[in-house]
Formats: C-alpha cells, sequence, structure tokens
C-alpha cells in the first residue's frame, strides 16, 4: 500500500521540487533585469550592469561573513536563519544603487560615451568583485566559517517569489502610471525636450539609475545568498548579461520581462534535465559545457527573434535617446 | 567659482598625447591606492610594474597586442564596438588547433616495442612515453605549410566568428557590444568542449585532463632566444600593421572602412552598401584576432587546447580585453597602437611579475583578477573622463 502510494506522491513532489529549483533563477534573473529596464528607461545605455552583477555577488558575500562575524561578536545567541542574510542583502542592494549614480552622474553631467564608461565600469566591478572576495574566501576555508545563506525551503523560497512579482508589478506602475515614471520615460526619449519642459535630467536619471541598481544589487546578492550558496572567482560573471538579454526581448516591459525571465531560468535549470533526457531517450550525450553555453547563446538569439518579428520590433523598440549623449553647448560642472 | 564645459571649436591636438599619458598615470595611481589598501607596499606594486618595461617576456604581449589592437581599431574606427576579440581569439586557438593536431600531423598510437623505431624516423615526435600505449605524432606535411594552414584557418574561424554579432547589428540593428561580450562565453565553452571531447588527445595526460594532445613541436613557432616571443609573432604583428596602414593610406576600402565610422550617410549617398563594410570592418577584426588565438597556441609553452577551468583566467590571458586599452589609448590611431601596445604589454607583464612578488610575500592575498582588471579599469575610466577634452574645454568662471 505505501509502495503505491509513493508511487503516486513522489511525481508530485518531484514536480514541486522541479519548480522549486527554478524559482530563485527566476527571482535574481528577474530582479536583475527589471533593474537594467529602469535604467535604460532613462536613456542610459546600461553597460556596466554586468560589472556591477559580479561585484554585487561579491559584496554580497563579504557583507555575509562581515555581518555574520560581527553579530556573533555582539550576541551571545546569535539569531538563526533570517537576519544575517538580509542584513547582507540590503546593504549589498544599497551600495550597487550608489554604484548607478556614479554612473548616472558621468554620463549626464558628461558629454562622455556611454558604452565606453559602461565598459570601464564593468572592468572595475570585476576586478574590485575578485579584489574583495578572494581574500574572505580563502578566510572562509581555512576557518571553516559556516554561512549564513538563506535555506532553500519553499516559504523563503516562495516569499522571495511574491517579493519579486510584487516589485515587477509595482516598478510597472511606478513607470507607467506615475508623474516619475512618466519623467523618466521622458528623459530617455527626449532629454532636450523633457529639460525645456523644467524636468531635471540629472535628477530623474540618478533616481532611476539609483533604483535600478538597487534592484541589481538586491538581483545578484540573492543569486548568491539562495541560489549559488558559496563564491568563487567567476561567480556573477556573465549573469548581469543574461539580464540584459532578458530586458532588451521583453522591450524592457516589466511584466511581459516576467515570460522572458522564466524562459531563461528554465534553460539554466533545466538544460541539466534536458541532457538527461536525451541520453535516456536517444543516448545522445551533450557535454555540461555546451549545457552552460545554452543560457548565453539563448540570450544572444532570443532578442533577435524578437526584433525580427515586426509588431514585436515596434512595441519593444528602445527609448530614443537610448545611449546618446546628452549635452548642451554650455554646462556648469 | 564653477567649473564650465563648453565645445571648442575645432578639436584640440594638444592633448592627443597628453590624454593617453596623463590616464596611465592617473589610473595607475588610483590602482596603487586600492592595492594599497589591502596592505601591498606602493614601492612594491612601483618596482613591479616598472620592471614590466625592462622584462624580456613583455616582447610577447607586446607583439599579441600590436595584433589585436589593429584589429580592435580597425573595427572601432568604423563604430563597430567589437569587444569579442576574446571569443575570436578563442575560435582562432580551436582552428590552429585542429590544423597542428589532425592536418598536418597525427597522433596514432604505437606498440611499445615499436616506439625506439618510431622515434628514430624523421618528422616523428613522442607525444607520450608510456609503456602500455605510447604515443606519438607523425607529419603529413611540410611543417613550414603547416604553420601557414595553422595561421590560415586560425584567421577564418575568427573571422567567421566575429560575422555572427556583425550580421545582427548590419541587418537587424542589435547592439554589438553586447552581443560580441555574450558571445565570448559561449565561445570559452564551446572551447571547453571541444578540447575535452571532440579533439580529445590519445596520451595518457590527455585522458586524465580534459585536454588534447601536444601538438608537434615542428608545428610549434620558434622561439627567440631569451625571451618568450616567436618570430612568426612579430613577423605577423609587422604584416598587419603595415597592411593595416596601407589599405587605410591607398585603398577604397580603406576609405569606406573610415568614413562608415564618422559619416554613414555620405557613403550611403553615393550608393555604397553600409552594411557590407560593417561586415566587413568585423570580419577583418575578428581574422585578425584569429590569428593572435593561433600565436597564443603555437608558442611553445602551449601547444595543446585545454578546458578552461575559470572564465577569469581563459586561454587567451584577456588579452582581448586589455586590447581595447590599446586602441583607446592610440586615439582609434593604427600608428600609434604599437607605441601603447608596448606600454600596456609591460603593465601586463608588471601585474604578473607583482603577481608573483605579492604571493611570495603573503599568498592569496590578491588574483590575478584583481591585478589585471583593476588597473585596466582604473586606466579606461580616467581615459574615457579625460576624452572629452579633445572636444570640450573645462574653464573656471567666477562670479
Amino acid at each position: 500500500m505505501e509502495d503505491i502510494l509513493n508511487m503516486i506522491i513522489s511525481p508530485l513532489t518531484g514536480a514541486f521540487g522541479v519548480i522549486l529549483a527554478m524559482i530563485p533563477i527566476f527571482v535574481y534573473l528577474y530582479l536583475a533585469s527589471l533593474g537594467n529596464s529602469v535604467v535604460e528607461k532613462s536613456g542610459i545605455l546600461n553597460l556596466a550592469i554586468d560589472g556591477a552583477y559580479t561585484l554585487g555577488v561579491a559584496v554580497a558575500y563579504v557583507m555575509l561573513v562581515f555581518v555574520g562575524e560581527s553579530i556573533r561578536k555582539l550576541v551571545v545567541d546569535p539569531p538563526q536563519g533570517l537576519l544575517i542574510p538580509t542584513l547582507a542583502l540590503l546593504i549589498t542592494s544599497l551600495l550597487i544603487g550608489l554604484l548607478g549614480v556614479l554612473v548616472a552622474f558621468l554620463t549626464t553631467k558628461l558629454p562622455i560615451s556611454h558604452g565606453a564608461i559602461g565598459l570601464s565600469i564593468q572592468f572595475v566591478g570585476y576586478g574590485l568583485a575578485s579584489f574583495l572576495a578572494y581574500p574572505v574566501s580563502l578566510k572562509v576555508r581555512t576557518e571553516m566559517i559556516s554561512l549564513d545563506t538563506y535555506r532553500t525551503v519553499p516559504e523563503v523560497v516562495l516569499t522571495f517569489l511574491t517579493l519579486s512579482i510584487v516589485i515587477g508589478v509595482l516598478m510597472h506602475l511606478l513607470i507607467f502610471r506615475t508623474k516619475l515614471g512618466a519623467a523618466i520615460r521622458a528623459v530617455g526619449e527626449n532629454p532636450a525636450g523633457a529639460s525645456a519642459l523644467g524636468i531635471n535630467v540629472l535628477k530623474i536619471r540618478i533616481v532611476a539609475t539609483f533604483l535600478g541598481y538597487v534592484l541589481i544589487g538586491f538581483a545578484s546578492s540573492l543569486s548568491l545568498l539562495l541560489h549559488w550558496k558559496n563564491w568563487q572567482e567567476d561567480s556573477g560573471m556573465g549573469y548581469g548579461w543574461i539580464s540584459f538579454a532578458i530586458s532588451l526581448s521583453s522591450g524592457r516591459h516589466p511584466i511581459v520581462g516576467i515570460i522572458t525571465s522564466m524562459i531563461f531560468a528554465i534553460l539554466i535549470r533545466y538544460a541539466y534535465v534536458l541532457q538527461d533526457i536525451l541520453i535516456v531517450l536517444w543516448g545522445i550525450s551533450i557535454s555540461p559545457f555546451i549545457v552552460y553555453a545554452l543560457p548565453f547563446t539563448a540570450a544572444v538569439f532570443i532578442p533577435v527573434v524578437v526584433t525580427a518579428i515586426p509588431p514585436l520590433r515596434r512595441r519593444f523598440a528602445p527609448p530614443k535617446y537610448l545611449g546618446k549623449i546628452f549635452f548642451s553647448e554650455e554646462r556648469s560642472v | 567659482m564653477r567649473l564650465i564645459v563648453v565645445k571648442r571649436v575645432k578639436t584640440s591636438n594638444l592633448y592627443y598625447i597628453g590624454i593617453p599619458v596623463l590616464s596611465i598615470l592617473i589610473g595607475l595611481v588610483m590602482s596603487l591606492l586600492i592595492f594599497a589598501l589591502i596592505g601591498v607596499p606602493p614601492d612594491l606594486f612601483i618596482r613591479g610594474i616598472a620592471s614590466g618595461f625592462q622584462s624580456p617576456q613583455t616582447l610577447r604581449y607586446f607583439a599579441l597586442l600590436v595584433m589585436l589592437g589593429v584589429a580592435l581599431t580597425l573595427s572601432f574606427r568604423a563604430s563597430i564596438w567589437n569587444v569579442g576579440a576574446e571569443g575570436q581569439m578563442i575560435w582562432g586557438m580551436i582552428a590552429g588547433g585542429y590544423i597542428a593536431l589532425f592536418v598536418a600531423a597525427q597522433s596514432m598510437y604505437v606498440s611499445p616495442g615499436e616506439l625506439a623505431n618510431y622515434a628514430s624516423m624523421p618528422g616523428v615526435e613522442v607525444i607520450d612515453a608510456s609503456p602500455y600505449a605510447p604515443v606519438v605524432s607523425i607529419l603529413l606535411m611540410d611543417p613550414s605549410l603547416g604553420k601557414l594552414l595553422m595561421i590560415l584557418f586560425g584567421m577564418l574561424a575568427g573571422g567567421l566568428w566575429a560575422l555572427i554579432p556583425a550580421v545582427l547589428k548590419a541587418y537587424l540593428d542589435i547592439d554589438e557590444v553586447a552581443t560580441t561580450l555574450i558571445l565570448n562565453y559561449v565561445a570559452y565553452q564551446l572551447f571547453s568542449h571541444i578540447a575535452s571531447y571532440t579533439l580529445r588527445g590519445l596520451s595518457v595526460q590527455a585522458k586524465q585532463f580534459f585536454r588534447t594532445d601536444k601538438a608537434n613541436s615542428a608545428l610549434l613557432f620558434d622561439l627567440i632566444r631569451g625571451t618568450s616571443v616567436t618570430i612568426q609573432d612579430l613577423v605577423m604583428a609587422a604584416v598587419f600593421f603595415v597592411a593595416v596602414i596601407l589599405m587605410y593610406g591607398y585603398t577604397t576600402i580603406g576609405l569606406r572602412l573610415k568614413i562608415i565610422g564618422s559619416n554613414p550617410q555620405l557613403l550611403r549617398s553615393v550608393g555604397v552598401d553600409e552594411r557590407r563594410y560593417i561586415l566587413l570592418a568585423m570580419f577583418l577584426s575578428g581574422m585578425l584576432a584569429g590569428a593572435a588565438g593561433v600565436s597564443i597556441f603555437a608558442s611553445p609553452g602551449v601547444g595543446k587546447l585545454e578546458k578552461i577551468t575559470n572564465v577569469v583566467s581563459p586561454p587567451t590571458m584577456n588579452l582581448g580585453y586589455i586590447a581595447i586599452l590599446v586602441s583607446w589609448l592610440s586615439m582609434l590611431d593604427t600608428r600609434l597602437v604599437p607605441i601603447y601596445a608596448y606600454i600596456v604589454a609591460s603593465l601586463f607583464q608588471g601585474s604578473s611579475m607583482l603577481q608573483l612578488e605579492i604571493n611570495a610575500i603573503s599568498p592569496g592575498l590578491l588574483t590575478g583578477g584583481a591585478l589585471t582588471y583593476i588597473p585596466i579599469g582604473s586606466i579606461l575610466i580616467v581615459y574615457v573622463v579625460l576624452r572629452i577634452l579633445t572636444d570640450y574645454s573645462i574653464r573656471v568662471r567666477i562670479r
């Protein structure tokens, strides 16, 4: 009797486990792409995203160890579970948000190329990431410090899923239903016109990029705290670009992004399952490298597919002033 | 008192040399301060970096960076931001490696008893002298023809890989910065796949680790005594440099590649399809990067393809990214590429010597990733900000 019961239940719990394993990936990809969308809606070409993401993962790791240690020193009986990772998450989000302010300031206040400054910040981000986190990772290994990451249990994972959808809907309302959102879109479409109407372009862009980068920082921390649970030197590299591609192929629309992020989450998580299915059914073996390359390949070609469809192409068109230098002849710094 | 940014009537040539030099200095000071924070002594940093300028090893990076710098300048001048030189080099390595391992020579098992006979034959090299299944590599063609084929196929492969983002850019208007960068990650993974499955070697080491056999040493490039640079590296760098300068100076193609960056409407109005020139710029750029990839494969210290364990330290040594620095510091002027290639090569070599010294004092303080990316990034940021001085002037206004 018990056997039969197990037979009936196991696929169900299996299916639930399968979905549960996908949610963390969905949450961080979605939030990061949402961040990118907000930044780009304000007309700033966000090529620093991968550096910010990689740096965010490293900062979250450092903060996790640092906050954990300080709390253990201060409190005799440290609280288990949520406090430490949540503190690390919030601090990281704020710090990456400040990086966003720098990006907005440089690209708006000075007549410099968004692409060039974005790429440069990306490289500094890569460098600082291994600069900050590598010594800490050695310490963690030698002193056998246990990391207080989030436990991947249904309650936690579902909370973050709900939170991410709520943030997504709020962002949608912010961009399309509020005055601030209208200002952000105006600044992205035509900063000179917006400026003539009395909108402070710099202020609006700083608000938008700060919000966006807080989301990117939040997402990158979550990818460490909820999914990878540990850091190595290339943690997070490339994931910023995947979020960039998600944002691009969802036309920078918060709600459409849910679907696109889901596709990528499935790709990243279930490529391994696909690998198993192919070998069991047809004896075709795919190497782990190909599996790992799949989401990146998709990141190149899904935007292509989307832009090749004319109605989508029109609806998903980027802001008119995206990446263009906004500069009038004379200006004070 | 306020600082005012004003557009210049004429672009200033005064800053043509000042900006790159100043960016290098300020960027290095920035990195020095960052590293000093965690206890790298400033004098050690300065000595480490300075030692790169006299190291004989620098020449190898110099040759590679001239090739890559010329390659990137070719596309940057056409306003196509090819940051995918890493991936194009990877394909150069794969194609060059394939020719060296399977076309120009062939590895095979021999019976242990006959190993001595094989070893004495001309053109045969013992790859693995294991007592059970020894492996030898047999040359199938003249080694100089083999080397030429390696270079040609490496260039072709790099160029074709570069055509993917070029087609997307030209015909679908998809931003090439993102696609070229993402394709680098794809290339790294495909490289690992090809090295550990498709071209996996026969020798014991190749079976143990995920890699190919070592290539027949007759097919590797010829080292210049006392350095790690090869004759072929220097020849290729010189040939590409001169060829591109001649192309810009004397051919219509060169002229059009220049115009497409500054005034694409002009090209359209004289009836030239500018999309074809986007493809051409990327293809040429990818070809030169592919040649640099072959150079890395055929360097006597390498000679094999091996799984990438960490994308921070690929076999291309991140030179594809570092070359962006060379190209930008040269103000996209091909003629200046060798000068900045030498400076950047010295910095690169200096930083790797610095890493050795720091590891000797306190192991694990700094990784190669931090030591390459922080100085590159700092110099680039300063450069990008200072770059506005050619077109704008900054004045102080007191009111």
